[in-house]
């Protein structure tokens, strides 16, 4: 920005060149849409994954329009199949499961954020420091090592034990089962910014080791992170599912699509119904953001294409 | 020359590092001044020292696990070695710079050329951005870069090879340091590329006092550019005098071997070029209790195989490493 003032004072000859510069930079940014619309896989990703953002921040509009809502017990109306009433059709406490399935995207979709962001976040500064001290790089990638050697679903099962259920507690488990893959990935991409000249180049220019850790290391190691998070989301809305299902994730009454399908795993032989649309919704989900998360990696990476 | 004030002088520097085989000394007990406004060639093969040397007067290497150093690197009158990290940030980039072979990878590609250059800027001399981005328009402008408001909003990947190096020069000028470190600044470049960036270097050695040091296995370079030359081998500096001396007098085996080494426009076409026979050996195999250069040395007697020579003056200013520099040729 100010560099734009700068050029603007300085001649009056490079105004129309910046202008070519952001005809420029606007060609480009098309080339690269044009790539990533080209791949079918990552579209249909990405439309998957819009899908379901609008489903969760619509989630009161559509049951309005059901007319239905997720905690209403109707002891009369349980196990009905799906009708014009009730969409998907209703569990054994009468519960419309459209409507809970549908507040089960707001859950899933905040678990998995909250904890891309957090472990991203917490991969960031424990990959980035680890590169930057020896003896703290052999502490915490031990601890990494040792949480990694723990199957992440049983470790966050063991987690939600200590903590005790609650959506909170979810993500928190759940954030640090993801940390330590994301955290190795930063520290070897910060390991080879680090090799590189322009921070030997820096740090003869006088910079301070935490000024080159953050404003020249850190940006490299961005865009691993951000595809690495795309893929820790939807692990965390199929971890969060699992751990629904065993009852040691969201607390009932909430309606999580993992504690509806374990609800309905006792009437699988007579209302399908219970089963099906949850399963779908985490299916469909997920596999959303593993193809959205493919196509920004080809998209971030020059490398893959 | 010798009357000059100086700048730098480095006072017996040993530079070792610590790796599998214990450890190794690259460079040995190294001395040498840099005056005030003098371009110094340090010259050599490659793996003789002279970036380590380079990059010891910068103490680049880490301390507490790599590099062991030894001797005193006097920046006007300070021991370099004997100051605190804090205190040598302060020197690097404002006081000594150092431009690099690779300015391609020199420069961060997620940045902008402008950015860098306001950094050495924001770092020692506390300018805001927009104070610094103006100034990085002069620093290119100095550089001899055209339209430099243009070219501060560029990345690195968008500027040719010579722009960079360019760049690299502004960034390492941007403090008006009393000393540039130039480590072989002009290798990846082609050769017209190559006379501008030296001219370049020259000039602003002239206009702006700046003392140099000029790492560079390149001889026609250094009869171009330097002033003083120092000749280095396997971690010892072997001959240094006057740039008209070490050419046309050359007292040491080794540098006549550079030299001659160098194809002649008029010499005889039907001859083999010379070529220093042999390989530089390594870091851990090197010759104790001898000349280091003995075992590819023409001219070795049995007494180089015995007995380190000592570097002696044979005429004014003129210092060699060997037994028969004092004599004839």
């Amino acid at each position: 920005m100010e560099a734009t003032k700068a050029n603007a004072a300085y001649s009056a000859g490079a105004e129309d060149l910046g202008l070519l510069r952001k005809k420029l930079e606007k060609e480009q940014r098309a080339l690269r849409i044009h790539a990533f619309l080209k791949n079918k896989a990552s579209v249909v990703g990405l439309v998957l994954v819009l899908l379901m953002i609008v489903i969760a921040l619509a989630a009161p509009l559509l049951t309005g329009l059901s007319g239905t809502d997720p905690y209403t017990n109707a002891v009369t109306q349980r196990l009905q199949a799906p009708s014009a009433e009730h969409w998907f059709g209703t569990d054994d406490l009468g519960r419309d499961v459209f409507a809970r399935v549908i507040y089960g995207t707001r859950i899933s979709l905040f678990v998995g954020f909250s904890v891309s962001v957090l472990a991203g976040a917490a991969g960031l500064l424990i990959g980035l420091y680890s590169c930057y001290n020896k003896v703290l790089d052999a502490v915490l990638m031990r601890i990494c090592d040792g949480l990694k050697a723990v199957p992440s679903t049983l470790l966050a099962i063991c987690l939600m034990a200590v903590l005790g259920p609650s959506i909170r507690n979810v993500i928190l488990s759940l954030a640090v089962v993801s940390t330590p893959s994301m955290a190795r990935m930063v520290r070897s991409a910060a390991l080879s910014a680090r090799e590189q000249t322009y921070v030997e180049a820096m740090t003869c220019l006088g910079a301070t080791p935490s000024h080159i850790l953050w404003r020249h290391i850190m940006p490299n190691t961005l865009s691993p992170v951000i595809v690495q998070m795309t893929f820790v989301f939807a692990s965390a809305i199929i971890t969060e599912a699992a751990l629904s299902f065993l009852g040691a994730g969201v607390p009932v009454p909430e309606p999580s699509w993992g504690s509806i399908l374990s609800q309905g795993r006792t009437y699988i032989y007579t209302a399908w119904w219970l089963i099906l649309y949850p399963g779908l919704f985490t299916a469909v989900s997920v596999m959303g953001f593993n193809l959205f998360g493919d196509g920004v990696r080809d998209l971030l990476d020059p490398l893959s294409h | 020359m010798a009357e000059q004030k100086e700048t730098l002088r480095v006072d017996s520097l040993s530079t070792s590092f610590h790796t599998e085989r214990g450890l190794l000394k690259a460079v040995d007990g190294v001395s040498f001044t840099v005056g005030k406004g003098e371009i110094l060639g340090l010259v050599g093969e490659s793996g003789c020292g002279k970036s380590v040397t380079s990059q010891s007067i910068l103490r680049l290497y880490d301390e507490k696990y790599t590099a062991h150093y030894e001797g005193h690197i006097y920046l006007d009158g300070v021991d370099l070695l004997a100051l605190s990290p804090a205190e040598m940030r302060k020197i690097r980039g404002s006081r000594i710079s150092m431009i690099f072979q690779d300015a391609l990878s020199s420069l961060n590609p997620v940045f902008t050329v402008g950015s860098q250059i306001c950094e050495p800027l924001m770092i020692h001399q506390g300018l805001n951005r927009k104070q610094a981005m103006e100034k990085a328009v002069e620093l290119l402008r100095l550089v001899n870069i055209p339209a430099p408001e243009r070219r501060v909003l560029q990345y690195p990947h968008e500027l040719s090879g010579g722009m960079r190096q360019r760049v690299m020069i502004a960034i390492a000028l941007a403090c008006k340091p009393e000393l540039l470190i130039a480590d072989e600044p002009t290798t990846a470049l082609d050769v017209t590329v190559q006379a501008q960036i030296m001219d370049l270097i020259r000039e602003l050695n002239q206009k702006l006092g700046m003392s140099v040091m000029l790492i560079t296995h390149d001889l026609g370079v250094v009869a171009e550019t330097c002033d003083r030359v120092a000749v280095m081998y396997l971690g010892q500096i072997v001959e240094q005098a006057d740039k008209y001396a070490i050419f046309d007098d050359p007292r040491h085996p080794y540098t006549w071997g550079l030299i001659h080494s160098i194809p002649q426009l008029d010499g005889d076409r039907t001859k083999p070029l010379y070529s220093v026979e042999g390989m530089v050996p390594l870091l851990s195999q090197v010759p104790q209790g001898c000349c280091r250069f003995a075992e590819r040395c023409p001219k070795a007697t049995a007494h180089c195989r015995e007995a380190m020579p000592e570097l002696q003056e044979v005429t004014p200013g003129h210092w060699v490493r060997c037994w028969m520099g004092t004599g004839e040729e």
